[in-house]
């Protein structure tokens, strides 16, 4: 009985080398053949998407909706090719004219009247997703006779607030003419310019904010495109704001020479992160950029509170995509398109962006910031930058203008200067 | 020390666990970072693989230039046409192009046909810049706006001009001939600037397709800052590795090898680190699986050799104490066997020594008889030491049980007394024994035990006292806390030498004698005391000793003893009647006294002789005279003897009936009887007793049996004797024929049966049957005998002899029919008192 134990222990002591050993042990000669697997399937289909998104932040959204179509559909490939503006339009009028045009490309709105008239684009009126958008995107959609791009956002500018300063010094977020007016004079007395502004949209959104609601939501709303045939009547319209815009030069909520020096999304960012004024127009885009720079206060971006009985939204729609007419691969390019503006696709590319969807949407968006202006998308107090209906380059034009107020021109030579631009 | 052992095992055990754990990770951790290595080099091998390939690619791509401008630099500058005529033989393939710049004159010769172009500044500039030949990195085509590379050199025409050769091809063809992918499609490789810009990427579905530098991903992602600047300086430095960063949520592989041919370019693969871990993974996990399965092994055969070890010390520990057992059995017998050797040799030799003797003095009797005295000594010496041997196997092999009985105090005692008192008396010592509060004088008990007990405790203090010393005995009766039991307290006490405190500690192991000079000129064996603490545990009692040198012994016995199955029979009222104790003990008086209260009675108590004359005159002055009057033998001054005469004389018309109590009236008879005294009362005196003497010599009531009539008077009795034995058939024989009783002899049990049937009826008084016979033992002859038909078949008494007295043996005899028993060697007193005992009626 007390052997019996030992004996077991050294058989499986035995056994338990000769397995090692065996697995020490391999065959001389062997052939081993790897299938391949379906995955290495070519795509027949290669396009290409062109578009003026380059940073970093702004490609990864399109990275992956790209690999999210090519996902849903394995015999296309899809390459994007990001060209920061403005040589991006230059380019894509070389490629166009040479015969190199991409599938898929990115407009503005300048782009789209110019490209459309030339037949560049393609006609998008069968796209299936042409429902999901809401009625201010399709508005602008069909602004020209068939559609020939596709909004993939909708952006928005708005008075980032230093919540912390404000509180600070006892005052609250204004949300019409007479509370903005009323802090802002206070900030001024006490030696704060009160507005970070840049040299390109903040003062042309306040121009434009000021004075179109009512063609939005008004008495007059819809008659935007009466203009194209008067646009005399277009810059006196647009009178009132760069006279709100001199007197924001003269009561000091503004510093021209300061904003002046300040571009768009970079020197306007890095004076309003350093958290000594309450308040900065710009996109609300930026709001990622500026959280790069770690404010050490708390901020959040409202509508323009610049009208006697409440505030104002300026948007535009954004990132306007087309399609080649001569693309080789219409219908594939269309499907790309078609996936671009599902609604899950399209929102978590705008809200990546702090940006905001063209299609009917009711998610608020991720980033807490922003919210205060979302509303403002459907209730109808939002104004359109540059409006597909008129037939001019307005967005560029009131920023001329405004580069002259900057220079020192005053309200009534701005609008001059507008008349003079509207009518060449 | 154990617990230091355990302690040390213990550490060591653990010691040795955290060994293999330790060692086990370190092997994983090792063979882990190996494999990562290995594939990790294996990514860069193939990257360096494909950077050759694409390498190759463009050199053969710059060769062909060469070759052109070569040709080109056989022209004059100034010749145009003959430019132009060379540029258009050029064609390119897959979308590429040529353009030969004059640099002097910035003019530009295509491969389309058509007036020479004009570079403007810029343009100019920008080719200026480029010396000797190499790749420009990727730009807009001005034309196409394209993403271009080029290939240029500069080369110098016949004339001297300087010229610039360009070969543009759009970048996608190259792109799409270097996609170089890893583990399923999950890696790629990009062609990047020592900035990190994306030159070149790959076209493959699942590349990355959107980010233009490869720091714009690793900054993003919060990788440590001194190992992005490492990775960018390596880069810089045209360094060749592997760097792992973390992105998109997970760690991807960045491996860098520079190419040759266009300084500066790297190609990068990048891979996600879960893959190139996914074959280690299986690899690991297989090696955990086989250090588990090793580290389970480890354990199982751990456990294994400690339950083996467990059970191997166990098994020699057993064995040990087995081997310890046996030795000190061993050692036991062999001690028993020299103690044995020697009591058994003593008396031995006494026998044959004196049996020698006795045969050379044949002729003189007084010798003879001298002799034959130190035989029957020392018989009785072995047969006590045969006795008590096998006594000690009996009880220490288990085979001893009691044989518990109804049993009277008064037999007890009266067989006490009868063995002790000669003893004690012959040693000139007081012997008494003393009764307090006896309520039951009948418990059911092993009397053959008991006896054994008490006549072991006393034949002891008898022995170790000296002469003149004393003996007592008492039993004290109280309730018990067991029902249906009374404890006895039985202490015997001795005057003697006593014991030394270190023999008391062994004095109940077995051969046990003091070392001391007086008692070994004590004859003993040294088993009596082992056999009564046996005796006593098996009766469910304590027995203590306490005992000085030269103070004397007391030993207690507690013992709960059951009540008899029938009550002491209640007696019956006696009618007033004046008793007189004359008592020179107190003790003894009050008892007595007690007990005579008990009955009914008030006696008076006076301590002497003289008193007792004195109150019995008083008495029958008074006409008062006692009807009893109790004296005890050992009265002074005057004597019973003396004392009963004086009463006699006194109270002449009614005397009193006199009564004297003693332990032992043997040689008293005749002269107390003479004295007047009527009867004899054996001491101790119980109730009992007391009353039966009453009744008999008051009352009137038949007497009982005495120690008067024990008289050794078989004249005319007829006795048969079955003994196979001649030796014991010649002792019985002559011993009963002595005493007058006739005897008729056979050898076996059927001749007994035989001899029974043939005689008459009656013919018989007793039959003394052996048990252990050849032919028909003992029991089935009894049987038989009870079974015939004849009247006096089931009352003659028979007699069994038996070689010992155990109560199975008892039993067996009472079984089969017999009457009692005898041990042999026969005790000849013993048996006559037997005999009488049965033959007059009174056997029990």
């Amino acid at each position: 009985m007390k052997k019996h134990p030992v004996i077991l222990l050294y058989i499986f002591l035995s056994i338990l080398v000769s397995c090692i050993f065996a697995g020490c042990g391999s065959a001389r000669s062997r052939n081993i053949i790897f299938e391949n697997s379906q995955e290495d399937v070519k795509p027949q289909v290669s396009l290409t998407f062109f578009g003026f998104k380059y940073e970093a932040l702004n490609v990864t959204a399109i990275e992956n909706s790209l690999h999210g179509f090519m996902d849903q559909y394995p015999d296309i490939s899809i390459s994007y090719d990001g060209i920061k503006n403005p040589p991006y339009f230059e380019i894509l009028e070389k490629r166009l004219a040479t015969g190199n045009g991409d599938d898929v490309f990115m407009l503005d709105h300048a782009r789209v009247l110019e490209l459309g008239r030339q037949g560049e684009l393609a006609d998008l009126s069968g796209l299936s997703t042409l429902g999901n958008f809401s009625e201010l995107a399709k508005s602008q959609m069909t602004a020209l006779d068939g559609i020939y791009y596709l909004p993939t956002s909708i952006s928005a500018f708005g008075l980032y607030c230093n919540l912390d300063l404000l509180k600070e010094h006892g005052q609250e977020v204004p949300h019409n003419l007479a509370e903005f007016e009323q802090v802002c004079d206070y900030f001024a007395a006490e030696g704060i310019t009160p507005i970070v502004a840049n040299n390109d949209i903040s003062l042309k959104t306040v121009v434009l904010a000021k004075c179109l609601l009512p063609y939005y939501s008004g008495a007059a709303s819809g008659q935007i495109a009466r203009f194209n045939d008067d646009p005399a009547a277009l810059a006196d319209t647009l009178r009132p704001g760069f006279q709100f815009v001199e007197r924001m030069f003269t009561r000091r909520w503004v510093d021209r020479e300061e904003t002046q020096r300040t571009s768009k999304t970079k020197e306007d960012l890095a004076a309003f992160s350093k958290g000594d004024q309450p308040f900065m127009l710009t996109g609300v885009w930026a709001v990622p950029r500026l959280r790069d720079l770690n404010p050490d206060f708390e901020f959040e971006v409202y509508p323009y509170p610049i009208l006697d009985d409440g505030s104002v939204l300026v948007i535009n729609m954004d990132t306007r995509i087309g399609i080649n007419a001569n693309s080789r691969y219409p219908e594939e390019a269309k499907q790309f398109v078609e996936y671009l503006t599902q609604n899950d696709v399209m929102w978590e590319f705008v809200d990546s962006q702090s940006s905001f969807s063209p299609l009917k949407e009711n998610r608020l968006a991720e980033d807490d910031a922003i919210q205060p202006v979302g509303p403002y998308l459907t209730n109808g107090r939002s104004v359109i930058g540059s409006d597909d209906n008129l037939l001019f380059p307005i967005w560029d034009l009131s920023r001329e203008c405004i580069e002259g107020m900057l220079e020192g021109d005053d309200a009534d030579t701005a609008v001059s200067h507008m008349e003079q631009l509207l009518t060449q | 020390m154990k617990i230091k052992h355990r302690w040390k095992t213990l550490l060591l055990a653990v010691l040795s666990v955290s060994i293999v754990l330790l060692g086990s990770i370190y092997y994983l951790r090792s063979v882990q970072n190996s494999l990562w290595l290995k594939s990790v080099t294996d990514v860069l091998e193939v990257t360096a693989q494909g950077c050759h390939a694409l390498d190759t690619y463009i050199e053969k791509d710059m060769e062909m230039l060469h070759w052109l401008a070569e040709d080109l630099s056989a022209e004059d500058s100034r010749d145009g046409k003959a430019i132009q005529e060379e540029m258009l033989h050029l064609s390119g393939d897959s979308g590429s192009s040529y353009i030969c710049v004059s640099l002097d004159t910035n003019t530009c010769y295509g491969t389309q046909p058509g007036e020479a172009q004009k570079l403007n500044p810029e343009q100019a500039e920008a080719l200026l810049a480029l010396q000797g030949n190499g790749i420009r990195e990727p730009y807009l085509d001005g034309r196409t706006g394209v993403w271009t590379l080029g290939y240029y050199e500069r080369f110098s025409f016949k004339d001297g001009a300087e010229g610039f050769l360009q070969k543009s091809l759009p970048l996608s063809t190259v792109a799409e001939r270097f996609s170089l992918s890893f583990y399923d499609d999950t890696g790629f490789s990009y062609v990047v600037s020592p900035q990190g810009d994306i030159l070149i990427r790959s076209l493959h579905r699942n590349s990355n397709r959107t980010f233009q530098n490869l720091f714009d991903i690793i900054d993003l992602q919060g990788n440590d800052p001194d190992e992005i600047r490492s990775f960018q300086a390596a880069l810089e430095l045209g360094k060749k590795g592997a760097a792992r960063f973390y992105y998109q949520e997970e760690d991807y592989v960045f491996c860098y090898v520079p190419m040759e041919n266009t300084p500066g370019w790297y190609l990068v693969s990048i891979v996600p680190n879960r893959v190139i871990m996914e074959q280690t993974h299986n690899i690991v996990q297989n090696s955990q699986v086989f250090l588990i399965l090793i580290l389970v092994s480890g354990l199982i055969m751990a456990a294994f050799y400690i339950v083996h070890r467990t059970t191997s010390r166990r098994i020699l520990q057993a064995e040990e104490r087995a081997r310890l057992a046996a030795e000190s059995a061993n050692t036991a017998k062999s001690r028993f066997l020299s103690n044995m050797s020697h009591d058994i040799r003593t008396p031995m030799n006494a026998i044959i020594g004196m049996t020698q003797l006795a045969s050379r003095h044949a002729g003189e009797p007084d010798k003879v008889r001298e002799y034959l005295k130190n035989i029957e000594l020392s018989g009785q010496l072995l047969v006590g030491l045969i006795n008590d041997i096998l006594d000690m196997s009996k009880i220490e092999s288990g085979k001893m049980k009691l044989n518990n009985m109804d049993t009277s105090l008064e037999t007890l005692l009266t067989n006490l007394v009868r063995i002790i008192q000669p003893t004690a008396a012959q040693k000139n010592q007081g012997f008494h024994i003393y009764l307090h509060g006896i309520t039951h004088e009948t418990l059911s008990f092993d009397p053959l035990r008991l006896n054994q007990v008490l006549i072991n405790l006393l034949s002891n203090a008898v022995k170790f006292t000296p002469e003149g010393g004393a003996v007592r005995v008492d039993i004290t009766e109280s309730p018990s806390v067991r029902e249906n039991r009374a404890h006895l307290t039985i202490r015997v006490a001795d005057t003697g030498i006593g014991m030394k405190p270190e023999y008391l500690r062994h004095i109940f192991d077995s051969f046990s004698r003091e070392q001391d000079d007086r008692v070994h000129q004590t004859e003993g064996t040294g088993l009596g005391m082992a056999i009564v603490k046996m005796i006593v545990d098996m009766m469910e009692g304590t027995i203590t000793v306490d005992s000085r040198p030269g103070e004397g012994s007391v030993f207690t016995v507690d013992l709960d003893l059951l009540l008899a199955a029938a009550a002491d029979q209640e007696n019956p009222a006696l009618p007033g009647i004046r008793i007189l104790i004359a008592d020179s003990d107190p003790e003894e008086s009050r008892t007595t006294a007690e007990f005579l209260r008990a009955l009914g009675l008030s006696p008076d108590l006076v301590p002497s002789g003289e008193a007792a004359v004195q109150k019995a005159a008083a008495a029958h002055s008074h006409g008062n005279d006692y009807t009893l009057i109790l004296l005890d033998a050992e009265l002074e001054d005057p004597d019973a003897v003396g004392t009963a005469l004086a009463i006699l004389e006194q109270t002449g018309e009614k005397p009193p009936s006199l009564l004297l109590s003693a332990y032992d009236c043997a040689g008293m008879e005749e002269e107390a009887a003479a004295a007047g005294i009527k009867d004899f009362l054996q001491k101790p005196l119980l109730k009992t007793a007391l009353y039966r003497c009453i009744c008999q010599n008051v009352l009137g009531d038949k007497p009982a049996a005495t120690c008067k009539d024990m008289s050794q008077d078989l004249t005319g009795r007829r006795i048969l004797l079955a003994e196979d034995n001649m030796l014991n058939q010649e002792i019985a024989r002559e011993l009963l024929e002595g005493l007058g009783a006739q005897m008729d002899v056979v050898s076996n049990g059927l001749a007994c049966v035989e001899s029974f049937e043939k005689s008459s009826p009656g013919h018989y008084d007793l039959i003394l049957m052996d048990v252990q016979m050849p032919v028909m033992n003992g029991y089935e002859a009894t049987k038989q005998i009870r079974g015939l038909d004849r009247a006096d078949a089931g009352v003659i008494p028979i007699l069994a002899m038996t070689a010992d007295a155990f109560a199975e043996d008892v039993e067996a005899a009472l079984a089969a029919g017999m009457n009692g028993h005898l041990a042999k060697p026969l005790d000849i007193p013993t048996m006559i008192r037997q005999i009488h005992l049965l033959l007059n009626g009174n056997g029990d």
